[in-house]
């Protein structure tokens, strides 16, 4: 089963939303405070719990309540009876509410307003980890809680299937003779005396066993000592074992879907994970959410397996969702974002319910890896080359303003020129992300804000027309700084840039320019040196180098104004 | 347990049963099996179930869909499959009983079911059906006065189409189903109003029109099981047609032979005519369980069907001697049968004999004469599905039923209590039709509290709501506590008792003369040949006499006078019926 929409009322700070999900991933991202963790939480209560608290309610005087919508496999058809959406009977309706904090959640359907039992609800296995778990008290094969309870299951389930004893593992004698020793010892203690205390043999077997067993990587050292996100690794796969194992002990054959042709037999399984990211390195973030994506899509074989051996069951019909602060994370599929996003208190929009025309998709898919911070971002600037890229946030900087704080991003279009930066902006408005940008003039025809041109040709020409505001001087600390004190552009590049790109000579050039060698008078030969230079080594190293030497007189015009525009946004 | 010890089980439980075991065990996805009664139909129901559960062949009991006649045939299934199957498959897959109950329904149930779920597609009343009235539209003069607005023409459409209903008249069905619906979409829903036809035809309607309804349904229950097929209807058939996808297990069971519902729609060769539609491979059972130790009803029980079989060469291996005994008159007769049962109870202290006639008249009311000068008690079963006082007294129960289930939505003893009490200030419970209705209404709001305790409040209102709607009164006659119980044949289907007298059988009244006897050639006689001319009414009253024959659970007794009073008042001689006369019967005297 698979949560396809959640419509919210009174609950927490997401009164009034409407939150779609994708089939199989869902990433929640925004700012902190807007929400993302609630939506896991609203799950967790739907799924797990018996009810809301009081501060789940918006307002203690009113119900909280959910509509639900989720969507069944064709196996899991009929799981809640004979109810369903009579638009698409894969889908059923179902409304969750909770009239004050001392009731329960009562679960009907929303058409016809038939009861259905929260265990029924419950089928769908929901298994939420928040990053507050502590791995290292779940992790080992004692009775324990949590994960710990699949590990001693592992232990039991051997020791049953062999008859093991006691014996089995302690040599009677050396035993005996170790107890004497002990006790021979402890005797002379009153204490021990008194309440007749005696250093024992432990009888049961699987209590001896959770002792004697424990895990160790292979160097022989206990997971204690490894990383947070080594153990948080462990855990995650633990929990998904141990869920399925407590259904099964305590359901049976109730939420498992045989499919009659095959008879491979499946479960629901829904994982919420709260901010993965915290404790694993950016690499380690998108392999596990490849890996469980995998698990969920049964894809992968070992752990397909393992279930099978253990429990008998085949497939999973699930969906992942995660909450997340990390671009890092997103797979490239904007379809599973949902973003939530700051506008009088929360809302929220999700990459499910926006439909794009081709190009816009085909671009997106292409440039998602890098784009992705846009999600996280309350305005973007969308800007044409690495120049712009690593000088924009030093020229906010000179006018006071920090693009971090406000939560603007800036993101270059790679490749596509105007139109793909027109294209970017319609994207983000889509995803209700302000966006503004700014592209080469070149011969481009007019554009319309919030998409701008630049007033000369493209960045390294505004740069260059400093000139004409008698600021040569700055261009030349700049090149000095780059590149050092002897510099000379070949006449290749003069004719490449400063003759053919941006016709400042008229005729071709026939020898190199030196810096040193130009006039500070030969206007001429200077812009075609700077401009050949500028255009010839533009990368991001020397766009931030430019910003954090630039006056903020000297930044030119149309960029502040892209900037402010961007602020704007950022603050409505 | 596993898959060949579960086999080894049911082998050992219907041993040495080829057929029942062939029923069970075969991989045919469609199947008709044809079962008599007595022939163990119910115990090769379940185990055919606890089969198709354990091989997987129905992957759990949600996919499956039982289907039956009346609501209290459903229950009755109910009971022995939730009972049953998990005795056979103990050990085999957990949780059976708890979890997942197979749904049993009877053909109005379930439809009333899917209106209650998408039926507001077709309009918002159906979500409440339950607080519909149900309308009888059989008379477009009754609508007319009992629904507001309703045009002639409206009213006029529901009575034609209430009238082809019984006819069978398939066609008019189809060509006026949606005009039907028509007028109930718009001129009775949003009045509160509803026919017991129309929740048939506005379900089909609803698997017509919406296909997403239509799919989920095929999806939902992948395996569909009727009981009693022989009953389906028209318009149950109809659904059951919607229901059955191109994937979809079909297991009818049933027997033609018991089909003596003829005038309330039931469809003639059904089960033969299903078998094509759906293509059903037909198995037979073939061993009568009931009579094995009763070598005379067993090969009564045998003789008309091979009669049935072959009417004009009935293949006959020995004669089944039955109990026959004639009098001069029907005075006589009856006071013959007084002691019958006089004795029969003397006999058998606990048991029941059931009186079976095939109409009132002057001869019935002769029976009760002689019973209540003898001072014998009896119980008054003689009205019909039809009979416009029982129709109405099923509806006014309906209704009391709704006026205090809105104030309460529970069922109780004290609400039901409060229901009679409301309903007997109503009628003169002096007559002895309403005395008998008003026992049988005991008898179903005692079992709500017995023999259907473990249902839930919605199913308990489910099963009342749909016995009354359905005029199912008259089903509880079987569990009426007085031993000499007096009622029609046609109103003793479906139940059984330990001995059964079938008066007055003879000409012009077994069959009557709109059976067979009206112009029959062979009247000087009686003894009929079967051809062309008169082969269809023989055997639709060879199945009513079959019916009749097969209520007896211990053994069956006929009687016949040799005179009667004919319709001008003429004392006219009579000939023992037809039926007595058939090949492979041999009347034997017993006094």
């Amino acid at each position: 089963m698979q949560v396809k929409k959640l419509t919210i009322r009174n609950y927490r700070n997401l009164d009034g939303q409407e939150v779609q999900f994708a089939d199989t991933c869902n990433f929640i991202v925004g700012e902190n405070n807007l929400g993302k963790s609630n939506i896991l939480n609203l799950l967790q209560v739907l799924f797990s719990n018996r009810g809301f608290r009081d501060t789940d309610f918006t307002d203690l005087n009113n119900p909280i309540e959910i509509i639900l919508q989720i969507s069944l496999a064709d196996i899991e058809i009929g799981h809640f009876e004979d109810l369903f959406d009579v638009d698409d009977y894969h889908l059923i309706n179902i409304k969750c509410l909770q009239e004050n904090d001392s009731d329960n959640v009562n679960f009907s359907h929303l058409e016809t307003g038939t009861y259905i039992q929260p265990a029924i609800v419950r089928c769908t296995n929901y298994i939420y980890y928040d990053s507050l778990r502590n791995p290292v008290s779940e992790i080992n094969f004692d009775k324990g809680k949590g994960a710990g309870r699949f590990l001693s299951s592992l232990l039991a389930g051997h020791i049953e299937e062999k008859s093991l004893k006691s014996e089995d593992f302690i040599k009677d004698a050396p035993m005996k003779a170790l107890l004497a020793d002990v006790n021979q010892k402890l005797e002379k203690l009153k204490a021990f005396n008194d309440f007749s205390f005696k250093a024992s043999s432990e009888g049961d077997l699987l209590s001896l066993l959770s002792r004697i067993v424990v895990l160790k990587n292979d160097k022989g050292e206990p997971l204690a000592n490894s990383g947070y996100g080594v153990q948080f690794l462990l855990l995650i796969t633990l929990s998904i074992l141990e869920r399925i194992h407590a259904i099964k002990l305590q359901r049976k054959d109730k939420g498992i879907f045989e499919d009659e042709t095959d008879h491979k037999k499946s479960i629901s399984l829904i994982i919420g994970l709260d901010e993965p990211e915290i404790h694993l390195h950016p690499y380690m973030q998108r392999s596990l959410i490849k890996y469980l994506n995998k698990i969920i899509a049964n894809q992968n074989s070992d752990f397909q397996q393992l279930i099978k051996q253990l429990f008998d069951i085949d497939r999973f019909n699930g969906q992942i969702i995660i909450a997340t602060h990390s671009p890092n994370i997103l797979l490239n599929d904007y379809r599973q974002v949902i973003r939530l996003y700051p506008a009088n208190g929360t809302r929220i929009k999700s990459g499910s319910q926006v439909t794009l025309l081709d190009k816009e998709a085909k671009r997106l898919h292409m440039h998602f890896p890098y784009i992705k911070e846009a999600f996280f971002s309350r305005c973007v600037i969308f800007v044409e080359g690495d120049s712009e890229e690593s000088s924009f946030p030093d020229f906010a900087g000179k006018m006071g303003i920090d693009l971090d704080e406000l939560g603007i991003s800036v993101i270059q279009s790679r490749g596509g020129e105007v139109a793909a930066i027109k294209l970017l902006i319609e994207l983000a408005q889509k995803f209700d992300i302000p966006a503004t940008g700014i592209g080469d003039r070149d011969n481009q025809p007019a554009v319309a804000q919030p998409l701008y041109l630049t007033l000369k040709k493209d960045f390294e020409e505004e740069l260059v027309s400093l000139i004409d505001a008698g600021k040569e001087g700055f261009l030349e600390n700049i090149v000095k700084e780059f590149e050092g004190d002897n510099v000379t552009v070949q006449t290749g590049q003069l004719n490449k840039y400063a003759f053919k790109a941006y016709s400042v000579a008229a005729v071709p050039y026939t020898a190199d320019l030196k810096l040193a060698d130009i006039p500070k008078s030969d206007i001429i030969n200077l812009k075609a040196f700077y401009l050949s230079w500028f255009a010839g080594n533009k990368s991001y190293p020397l766009g931030k180098l430019i910003g954090e030497k630039i006056d903020v007189a000297d930044i030119p015009a149309i960029y502040k104004t892209v900037i402010n525009q961007a602020v704007t946004f950022a603050a409505i | 347990m596993t898959l060949d010890e579960i086999k080894e089980k049911i082998r050992g439980l219907h041993l040495g049963d080829a057929k029942q075991l062939d029923a069970i065990f075969t991989t045919e996805k469609r199947l008709l099996i044809e079962a008599p009664a007595g022939y163990g139909k119910t115990k090769t129901m379940v185990s055919k179930i606890a089969y198709m559960l354990a091989s997987g062949s129905i992957p759990y009991p949600k996919r499956l869909l039982a289907l039956t006649f009346s609501v209290n045939a459903a229950m009755k299934i109910k009971k022995d499959v939730t009972h049953q199957i998990p005795l056979i498959l103990e050990g085999v897959k957990t949780d059976y009983t708890i979890s997942e109950k197979i749904l049993v329904s009877n053909y109005h149930g379930f439809a009333r079911r899917l209106l209650k779920r998408s039926g507001y597609k077709l309009h918002p009343a159906l979500i409440n059906i339950d607080e519909l009235k149900i309308i009888d539209d059989s008379k477009a003069t009754y609508l007319l006065s009992n629904v507001n607005g309703l045009s002639y023409t409206s009213a006029s459409i529901l009575e034609k189409f209430n009238e082809e209903v019984k006819k069978i008249n398939g066609t008019y069905i189809q060509n006026n189903l949606a005009a039907y619906n028509q007028v109930l979409i718009n001129d009775f829903l949003s009045r509160g109003l509803l026919t017991y036809n129309g929740i048939l035809t506005l379900a089909a309607k609803l698997l017509t029109d919406f296909e997403v309804v239509r799919e989920f349904y095929r999806r939902l229950y992948t395996t569909v099981l009727v009981d009693e097929f022989q009953d389906t209807n028209v318009l149950s058939y109809l659904l059951l047609y919607y229901l059955i996808g191109a994937n979809t297990q079909v297991i009818l069971m049933g027997d033609d032979l018991q089909r003596i519902y003829g005038f309330i729609g039931a469809v003639p060769n059904l089960l033969t005519k299903a078998a094509t539609q759906f293509g059903l491979t037909k198995i037979s059972l073939d061993q009568n369980y009931r009579f094995k130790d009763n070598k005379q009803m067993l090969s009564l029980d045998q003789n008309i069907r091979r009669n049935a079989e072959q009417p004009r060469d009935p293949q006959i291996t020995e004669n089944a001697t039955v109990d026959f005994n004639s009098y001069p008159d029907h005075a006589t007769e009856s006071a013959a049968i007084v002691d019958k049962c006089k004795y029969l109870i003397s006999t058998d202290p606990d048991s029941h004999v059931a009186i079976l006639v095939k109409q009132r008249g002057p001869n019935v009311v002769t029976i009760m004469g002689t019973f209540q000068a003898a001072g014998v008690p009896y119980f008054y079963g003689l009205f019909s599905d039809e009979d416009p006082k029982y129709v109405e007294f099923n509806r006014e129960c309906l209704y009391e039923f709704f006026e205090q289930i809105k104030l309460k939505d529970q069922v109780t003893k004290k609400l039901l209590a409060a229901i009679t009490v409301k309903l007997k200030a109503k009628y003169d419970i002096t007559d002895p039709l309403y005395s008998s209705l008003f026992q049988l209404l005991a008898i179903l709001f005692e079992k709500v509290f017995t023999d259907f305790s473990y249902l839930s409040n919605q199913e308990k209102k489910d099963l009342l709501i749909e016995t009354l709607e359905g005029n199912g009164l008259k089903q509880y006659v079987e569990f009426i506590n007085a031993t000499v119980i007096l009622t029609t044949v046609h109103g003793s289907k479906g139940l059984e008792w330990p001995y059964v007298i079938l008066p007055d059988m003879e000409e012009q009244s077994f069959p009557n003369y709109y059976g067979l006897c009206g112009g029959c050639p062979y009247n000087n006689t009686c003894n009929l040949t079967v051809t062309d001319a008169n082969e269809h009414k023989y055997l639709e009253e060879l199945s009513v006499f079959y019916v009749a024959v097969t209520r007896a659970r211990k053994q069956v007794y006929f009687t016949s006078s040799n005179t009667a009073i004919n319709y001008k008042g003429e004392v006219v001689n009579r000939n023992i019926s037809c039926l007595l006369k058939i090949k492979g019967i041999q009347i034997l005297s017993s006094s």
